[in-house]
């Protein structure tokens, strides 16, 4: 199967340049899913935390994308407020996907929503109106939870 | 079983003790002859009060009888004129009788249904007619208690109150009289009343079952109607988005609305060539029209190595920077150094790849399985593999939902904007302020912000369903999440959502 080849292939990329703030543990059995811990980028709410996040590779990868999915909860406009915990990148969907993108660019990405929430592809409307009126309380409530689930 | 009908008519029964009279031989009764009596009382006009088991299709016959009551009684007085004595004869005979009286108060007719059945042998059933009726109520009426039926060993029939006045006549003209009758046969004898009543000859549906039947056929007929007018629509619609899209008009995969796989036969046609390494020297050119990704896109491949086209092979390659003799045959040079799909590095002068119509390639085994499985556009640049107008095999009806309601919103969505633009014109004069630029711009965005806003939905949606598992597309989703019910009704009905 070409995805098992590719996806070991990015896996050793990403183990020799990894992304700074981004840990990926080793992938023992299964390589379609990767587990991955997220530094919060300073100055943001978030810095300080550690987030775990699951990364979910499809059988069909490269063809279909992967999922982003937080295990640690977090407040943050971008993902989704319950047990899943997806994170919503616009390339990630299934019609915007392409084969030619790399995992490399999608944790990039992700790493970037930690640092600047993209408020106009949100998954959490009311985060992004909390941010919009008030954004010292939305500060204030994502420093929280982050000492509280990711500290 | 019910009785639909009840006849009368004369007959003549053998009466010995007339002398000098041939009596009629074997003692059976014949019909009257020169009678001008005879009573037909059909369905509506007869009730049945009780059965008694009698069978289908069969006839309850006797000779009319009015029941012996001592004479002086109320009920005797109330039922027959004055100073009538019942002579008929029938009493204690060996005839077949049917006991006859008017319906009255529940008294006396508890006293004449007990007084027939004592002063008559042979006593085959019962018909009461009403006084006050016409025609008698039906037999689940209040009109009729009073007396239980279920007790008797006899069949109950009733008539209305004309029938009724006729029949009592007949009875106390010919039937109670002694006086001498000529039959059809020439015998002579007494005449008497006969009544026939004949029980159900088929089994008619009740009113209820019928009308029930009725609803139900109409309701088959239009559920049938519906469905083949819907297959019809569907049908023309297929044909019709067919048409368009062969006519260039709606781009299925770049609207989004379907899928499209290329077909082996296709796939074919598209070139395999021996990948050539680009002059490393040679910066590559970005190229403008390249798509808006992340940095990690592979650069565009460049051309200005390759000959022009194939069948043009004489064409001075003088100017070109690279000596063409190298090259093996139908091979070119790329930039553009792996296989975007599995990430692998082209071999110079050995690897075999496809080059789409974007000049992008690919291992053959890479983007063979993903332009049959997965999609028609390339990996990299979404452009469309296949010729333009070309018709998908199979188009559902589901995709047909899809390019219409798209086409519909976008309708909407123009209508609305030239009708808001017309309606802030008429604003915007009154108070004299100019349109802005960026008003008008952000409406022109939000059909296509819609679409991608209801597709975004749909895709976290899948996301969510199953972790991991998205291999369905978007026709397979739809398909998983309607249950077989749902399925079953569609196709009966398409168009239905």
């Amino acid at each position: 199967m070409s995805s098992s080849k590719r996806i070991t292939k990015e896996y050793g990329e990403l183990e020799n340049d990894p992304i700074p703030g981004v840990t990926i543990k080793p992938i023992d059995q299964d390589m379609y899913n990767w587990d991955i811990e997220m530094s919060g980028p300073a100055g943001t709410p978030y810095a300080n935390g550690t987030f775990k996040v699951r990364l979910t590779l499809p059988t069909e990868y490269p063809f279909k994308p992967p999922t982003i999915a937080f295990k640690t909860k977090i407040y943050h406009p971008n993902v989704s407020n319950d047990d899943k915990g997806n994170m919503c990148l616009g390339m990630l969907r299934t019609d915007d996907w392409k084969p030619s993108c790399k995992l490399r660019t999608v944790l990039t990405l992700a790493m970037k929503l930690l640092n600047e929430p993209d408020t106009n592809d949100a998954v959490e409307t009311s985060i992004v109106e909390q941010m919009k009126s008030n954004h010292d309380a939305y500060v204030q409530r994502a420093k929280e939870w982050t000492k509280t689930y990711a500290v | 079983m019910a009785a639909t009908s009840v006849r009368s008519f004369l007959v003549v029964i053998p009466d010995p003790l007339i002398p000098g009279l041939k009596a009629n031989p074997g003692g059976k009764a014949h019909s009257a002859k020169d009678s001008d009596f005879s009573l037909h009382v059909t369905d509506p006009n007869v009730v049945t009060l009780h059965t008694a088991d009698v069978p289908r299709n069969s006839e309850v016959k006797g000779l009319l009888h009015f029941p012996i009551l001592s004479e002086d009684s109320e009920c005797f007085l109330k039922a027959l004129p004055g100073n009538t004595t019942i002579s008929d004869g029938l009493n204690a005979s060996d005839f077949s009788a049917i006991g006859f009286a008017p319906w009255k108060d529940p008294a006396c007719n508890k006293v004449i249904l007990k007084a027939a059945t004592q002063d008559t042998a042979n006593l085959k059933g019962f018909l009461f007619y009403t006084e006050d009726h016409e025609p008698p109520p039906s037999s689940s009426n209040n009109y009729w208690s009073g007396v239980e039926f279920k007790k008797l060993q006899f069949p109950v029939y009733a008539i209305g109150g004309l029938e009724g006045q006729h029949l009592k006549n007949a009875y106390l003209k010919w039937g109670n009289s002694d006086q001498t009758a000529e039959d059809v046969e020439g015998n002579f004898g007494s005449p008497r009343v006969f009544v026939k009543i004949a029980t159900t000859t088929s089994v008619p549906l009740p009113g209820l079952w019928l009308f029930l039947l009725i609803v139900l056929g109409v309701l088959i007929f239009l559920a049938v109607f519906t469905s083949a007018t819907m297959h019809l629509i569907q049908w023309r619609r297929r044909r019709s988005l067919r048409r368009r899209v062969a006519n260039g008009e709606v781009d299925l995969e770049a609207l989004g609305i379907k899928r499209l796989v290329v077909p082996r036969k296709m796939l074919d046609k598209v070139p395999l060539r021996t990948y050539v390494a680009s002059e490393p020297s040679r910066p590559p050119s970005p190229s403008p029209a390249s798509a808006p990704q992340p940095s990690s896109e592979p650069s565009q491949p460049l051309r200005t190595l390759a000959p022009p086209s194939p069948p043009l092979p004489p064409a001075p390659t003088a100017t070109l920077s690279v000596p063409p003799p190298r090259l093996p045959p139908n091979s070119r040079a790329y930039s553009q150094p792996s296989c975007s799909i599995c990430l692998d590095d082209f071999t110079s002068h050995v690897t075999t790849v496809r080059e789409l119509d974007c000049n992008h390639i690919f291992h053959p085994a890479c983007i063979d399985s993903f332009l049959e499985t997965q999609s028609s556009l390339c990996p990299v640049c979404k452009r469309s593999t296949l010729p333009k107008g070309y018709v998908p095999p199979e188009l559902t009806n589901a995709t047909v939902r899809r390019e219409r309601r798209l086409r519909h919103r976008r309708r909407r969505e123009e209508q609305r904007r030239t009708a808001e633009t017309e309606g802030r014109r008429g604003w915007l004069e009154r108070l004299g302020i100019g349109i802005g630029r960026g008003g008008s711009e952000s409406l022109e965005m939000r059909p296509r912000g819609g679409v991608q806003g209801r597709r975004l939905r749909r895709a976290t949606g899948v996301v969510r369903n199953d972790n991991g598992a998205v291999s369905q597309g978007l026709d397979g989703y739809e398909a998983r999440v309607r249950g077989r019910w749902q399925r079953g009704f569609s196709a009966v009905f398409p168009g239905f959502r």
